[in-house]
């Protein structure tokens, strides 16, 4: 089947767009929310934040730590907080061919008074799987939403 | 998305968008050549039938005023609620330009039989309620349906279409005046009776294959579950989306001021500029001055035809330059054009400065709505898009309303300045685009090549 579907996903946040950029690419506030419910990430290493820049990321199941997910990534886009481009080899997701590499865009726009309407688009996925893509994105941005709450709340008792 | 949380603004929106072929894209597009033609004949045949039925033309602008009215309220309350609904059978955005065009079809076929000026009216306000109820959901369905990629493609074979159904609605009423004899008892000619027959066929025709060729992208049960909680408010979402409006849509607000009030003073003068600088007359009841109304009807032409013929061009360099700068360029051309216009007293030499307006125009049609999706939620496509139409005549209002008072004062009542200043204006519509701070250049994925190694 011919991979021609591109997931596009969108939510809004009550969180300026700069700490919502860095919790997307400074990996240890990756570390606090990337995953579905079940599973955490390790080792999450980057490089330069910049056009070029490298980044690496594993997922690994709570319950199961053989099963893990690598992301190997290099920025082909770079504008913070406005958007980032990554270029991404998957390895360990059975449903994603690690030679096929996918392209995830994520762009970061202010929206009402300082919040932040955040839109990934990834892609291209074979339709059989892009549902089940989109679905993990879900089950990620509800994380990275307690996590934007939880050091929102932190940063105010500061 | 959790259940205690269907607030739709923080609920997280997932689309599955599959690329589409270029025959796709035009399909889906289709309906909009049947609307556009729709308008063109509202644009150039209704006052003719005005004059007919012996309206005065001191009153032909009181009677145009259904434009400005129905576009400044209808439009968005239909978006807001266009981003309401959700018929498994229907769709969301399908359902209103459905009844938008059968709307048209039904006033298109009805106006050539009017028999007094109330009757044209009214049927008038009709036809442009129907063209502004299919027009904006159109738009949002194009945002909704395309990936970002495809998102220039999609807006400029709009603009495509807008040249070439303006284009062919103007080109049937020529032709049908030369082949058709005849006329109605209340005075209204045959060959104008043809061209709204062929409008009403168009106008449902076109819409109808782009309704059976382009199913639409449902939402997920949450969003659905969102949406069922908040009942539609449309003034309610309207005043919402003024107020979180982005602050570089706020900026397009500015260049629509100076764009929009630029294009109705064109419009307006373009006929008396060529009447004055190449038949040499401000006589409206000389021959030489019928001259002038006939070849603006070519100018005009010309210019859409531009306009189709250069839609696709835009896309590739929108990609590679930016909106921005692609809408920027493009009313840069129509403003040189517009400036040397009114100087030439060689009718044919006309039709090179005119080129630039009609890339312009192309632009015009499709390019900002590049940049406008990429600034809001797609939650809010329709509601955004009718607030962007109010962002085009609110200027034709304040033109109406001052306009004249600028002509006399400050123009000198010369309609070469009048050209000038719409000229004018498109520059600084251009500068005012490079002010907004566009979202970096969406790129094809297929442009990026090569692999990350493994870590």
């Amino acid at each position: 089947m011919t991979a021609n579907v591109m997931v596009v996903v969108e939510r809004q946040f009550d969180t300026p767009r700069e700490a919502v950029f860095r919790a997307w690419v400074e990996p240890e506030e990756l570390s606090r929310w990337r995953g579905s419910p079940g599973w955490h990430v390790e080792e999450a290493t980057a490089g330069d934040r910049a056009l070029g820049g490298r980044h690496h990321h594993v997922k690994v199941r709570d319950n199961d730590s053989a099963t893990r997910v690598t992301t190997d990534g290099v920025y082909t886009e770079y504008f913070s907080p406005d958007v980032f481009v990554s270029r991404e080899r998957i390895t360990g997701d059975p449903g994603i061919d690690p030679e096929e590499p996918l392209e995830l865009r994520v762009e970061f726009t202010k929206y009402g008074r300082n919040g932040t309407l955040l839109r990934i688009i990834q892609g291209p996925y074979d339709p059989d799987v892009a549902g089940w893509h989109g679905e993990g994105w879900e089950k990620e941005l509800t994380r990275l939403a307690a996590y934007l709450g939880e050091t929102s709340t932190v940063g105010g008792a500061r | 998305m959790t259940a205690e949380a269907p607030n739709i603004q923080h609920t997280t929106v997932v689309r599955q968008k599959p690329l589409m072929n270029m025959r796709q894209i035009l399909l889906m597009n289709f309906g909009f050549f049947g609307i556009q033609y729709s308008f063109g004949m509202q644009q150039t045949a209704v006052n003719p039938i005005f004059a007919f039925l012996h309206a005065s033309p001191s009153e032909l602008p009181i009677l145009n005023l259904a434009g400005p009215i129905t576009g400044l309220f209808i439009q968005p309350m239909i978006g807001a609620l266009s981003d309401k609904t959700w018929s498994p059978r229907w769709g969301r955005r399908k359902p209103f330009f459905l009844v938008g065009a059968l709307g048209c079809a039904i006033c298109l076929f009805l106006f050539p039989f009017v028999a007094a000026v109330w009757m044209a009216v009214l049927l008038l306000w009709l036809l442009d309620a129907s063209n502004n109820t299919a027009m904006e959901p159109y738009r949002a369905f194009i945002a909704d349906k395309l990936p970002p990629s495809q998102l220039a493609k999609g807006f400029l074979a709009q603009s495509f279409f807008t040249g070439f159904g303006i284009t062919l609605a103007n080109i049937s009423l020529f032709v049908f005046q030369k082949v058709i004899t005849g006329g109605t008892s209340a005075g209204i000619p045959y060959w104008v009776l043809g061209s709204f027959m062929l409008g009403a066929v168009c106008s449902i025709g076109s819409v109808l294959v782009s309704v059976l060729s382009t199913p639409e992208i449902p939402p997920t049960p949450e969003e659905l579950a969102a949406l069922k909680v908040k009942k539609a408010n449309p003034v309610r979402e309207v005043v919402e989306a003024i107020v979180e409006m982005p602050t570089q849509l706020r900026k397009l607000a500015l260049v629509y001021l100076f764009q929009w009030y630029g294009m109705v003073c064109y419009w307006q003068f373009v006929t008396l500029a060529i009447a004055k600088s190449v038949y040499g007359t401000t006589d409206v009841n000389s021959k030489g001055f019928q001259e002038a109304v006939a070849w603006t009807g070519l100018v005009n032409g010309w210019y859409n035809i531009v306009t189709f013929s250069v839609a696709f061009s835009l896309v590739a360099i929108a990609r590679r330059r930016g909106a921005k700068r692609v809408h920027a360029g493009c009313l840069a051309l129509a403003a040189i054009g517009l400036v040397i216009f009114p100087h030439l007293t060689n009718q044919y030499l006309l039709f090179i400065p005119i080129i630039g307006l009609g890339i312009a125009w192309a632009s015009i049609m499709g390019v900002p709505y590049i940049m406008v999706v990429r600034m809001i939620p797609s939650t809010r496509y329709g509601v955004y898009m009718g607030i962007i139409n109010m962002m085009i005549v609110v200027p034709m209002l304040i033109q109406s309303l001052t306009f004249g008072t600028i002509l006399k004062h400050v123009l000198g009542d010369n309609p070469t300045n009048a050209i000038m200043f719409a000229g004018i204006l498109l520059a600084c519509a251009a500068a005012a685009t490079m002010w907004i701070k566009e979202p970096p250049i969406v790129r094809d994925v297929d442009e990026v090549s090569y692999m990350p190694s493994a870590h």
